[in-house]
């Protein structure tokens, strides 16, 4: 066998033998198309998941397909099957991740925090969902309340957040909220989304401390990335002209969403992490036994197989 | 007592078969037979019962009627007698009767097995394949049909390690009752053709796969195929095992926010 590299391509190999071998399969041809999606191929994993979904409707494939038409940015098509999905399976909590991922798309924000709202209710203790619907939160403000609710989701966090998403999304709300000292502690030392992101976030910190040097050199960091660089400028004149005023409002604190979604996205490898096998299925034990036409465990051939074995154990 | 009363009989039996007195030397031979009865097994009562199938197959044929014989062949075998010719005739009577794959009858091939080394071509081919037909255990034969016969297989396995069947249908057995390591064990042993068969591949494949032995699993699966390509829930199992090592190293075994940061 294969290993490393080839894995997937292997798998995809198998599996298509599989579902070739025996179409009408829904198991088969849903794990061909998680294997396309595995592989970076929307475009390719739509139709096997189609195929598996029009033989029998599971919600974990639907899940799947609307992760391949989210891929293909067909969100429409994507919140409604993740919607049958959460129909049929409301315990389904990727479900509802997946619909907030389409309503994202099309640019429901409210719905989409209804989701994760949602899919938080079914598995509270998903973190992946906390930061999710924290950063939803913290850059779509329509309430006093939601900067309290992101808070509380984020420092309720049960594992320690190695990448920074956490601590970067604790810091925007802090200084926000009007803490601009614990914000730079919770600032310290990460780097995500990206170094010259967090920097941003300092600046503004540091420009309400009235730490003017501080903050202008944090702006002149941001401004090196490209994408930050019109922010950053418009921040360093607000440094320039001694203005710490304007940072009270979320108009001086740019919703950091936008960058910060796409790397929220659950990979296909966490969207699509397999349920526990319980127990065994009767059909799938039947497989394991289906051979040739020659039945080689029959009594007949075992009775044949055993012509040598007339030795007794102690020799006589 | 009995013992003793059984020798009496003997010698009693040896009179009448030298005075030629048939009918009186096969009547003497049961009452023998009788006071052995509820005698448990030894080597004198299994040399007195070997002595009296003796009188009576010369009974038999000094009177030409075969069945004075024959019909004791089951008694003196609940006696005791599980070897010789007495015991050999009964397990080959047995195989001709309509209830050869009864528990009883069942009962006394393993008995005959654990008590005989060789056995003659024409006893042995014909009681393995009873055996695998009555002890047959599938995948999908119901878990408690299946343990009903496991105490046989044991028995058969322990005293004929060689065979294939008892191992099989063993090894299927411990994989119905989730105890994969031993299923794995036994189905590890299968030699001859048996060995390369699909179906004792899949199920080590499976067994493997329980373990999280995948590794193992993929080697077996692909002997599987290499057996028989036209097997869609073996290229199903590889596909899946191989999306899980792939899934596996896409995660770098780490934890969601780690995930996270590698996609960053």
């Amino acid at each position: 066998m294969d290993d490393g590299v080839g894995d997937l391509g292997l798998a995809i190999k198998h599996l298509e033998q599989a579902v070739r071998l025996s179409p009408a399969n829904p198991r088969y041809s849903g794990l061909l198309g998680e294997a396309w999606l595995m592989n970076a191929d929307a475009e390719a994993a739509l139709a096997p998941l189609q195929a598996s979904l029009q033989a029998e409707f599971h919600p974990r494939v639907a899940v799947l397909m609307a992760l391949a038409l989210l891929h293909l940015e067909r969100y429409e098509d994507a919140q409604t099957i993740a919607t049958r999905a959460v129909e049929e399976a409301s315990a389904f909590h990727r479900a509802y991740l997946l619909r907030a991922d389409a309503r994202i798309g099309l640019g429901d924000t409210p719905g989409a925090v209804e989701d994760l709202r949602s899919a938080l209710a079914v598995s509270p203790d998903n973190d992946h969902y906390r930061l999710r619907l924290a950063s939803l939160l913290v850059g779509s403000v329509s309430e006093v309340g939601e900067l309290a609710e992101a808070r509380t989701l984020l420092e309720g966090m049960n594992y320690p957040d190695p990448t920074g998403a956490r601590n970067y999304l604790l810091g925007c709300i802090m200084i926000e909220q009007g803490e601009p000292s614990a914000a730079l502690d919770t600032l310290d030392g990460i780097s995500w989304p990206t170094a010259a992101e967090v920097e941003l976030r300092r600046g503004f910190a540091h420009l309400a401390l009235g730490q003017g040097d501080a903050a202008r050199s944090s702006f002149q960091f941001a401004q090196g990335d490209e994408a930050l660089a019109e922010q950053a400028m418009s921040a360093l004149r607000m440094v320039d002209e001694g203005d710490d005023q304007t940072l009270s409002g979320t108009e001086a604190l740019p919703c950091p969403t936008a960058r910060v979604q796409p790397t929220l996205m659950m990979s296909s490898t966490q969207v699509l992490a397999e349920a526990d096998e319980t127990g065994e299925d009767p059909l799938d034990l039947a497989s394991l036994q289906t051979g040739g036409l020659e039945e080689a465990d029959s009594a007949r051939h075992l009775a044949l197989e055993n012509e040598n074995e007339n030795e007794s154990p102690d020799g006589d | 007592m009995a013992i003793e009363a059984a020798r009496r009989y003997l010698e009693q039996g040896r009179d009448y078969i030298e005075s030629l007195r048939w009918r009186k030397a096969a009547a003497s031979a049961g009452c023998g037979l009788e006071s052995l009865r509820n005698v448990p097994a030894s080597a004198e009562s299994v040399a007195l019962l070997e002595e009296f199938a003796g009188q009576l197959l010369s009974a038999s044929e000094g009177l030409g009627k075969p069945s004075v014989y024959a019909e004791r062949l089951a008694p003196l075998f609940a006696a005791g007698l599980r070897r010789g010719r007495a015991a050999e005739d009964h397990v080959r009577a047995l195989l001709r009767d309509p209830a050869r794959s009864s528990g009883g009858a069942i009962e006394d091939y393993v008995c005959y097995l654990e008590a005989n080394g060789s056995l003659p071509e024409d006893l042995r081919t014909p009681m393995n394949q009873v055996l695998s037909y009555a002890l047959h255990v599938r995948l999908t034969t119901p878990v408690d049909e299946a343990k009903a016969r496991a105490p046989w297989l044991e028995r058969i396995h322990r005293c004929r390690p060689k065979l294939t069947f008892p191992r099989l249908f063993l090894g299927r057995l411990r994989y119905l009752e989730r105890d994969y390591g031993r299923a794995r064990e036994l189905l590890e042993g299968v030699s001859g053709r048996l060995a390369s068969n699909t179906k004792v591949l899949n199920v080590r494949g499976r067994c493997a796969e329980k373990l999280g032995k995948s590794a193992e699993a993929l080697e077996l699966y692909s002997r599987s195929l290499a057996e028989d390509q036209h097997q869609p829930h073996v290229h199903f199992r590889i596909g899946r095992l191989m999306l899980a090592r792939h899934r596996k190293r896409a995660a770098g075994g780490s934890g969601l926010l780690r995930e996270l940061g590698t996609e960053g």
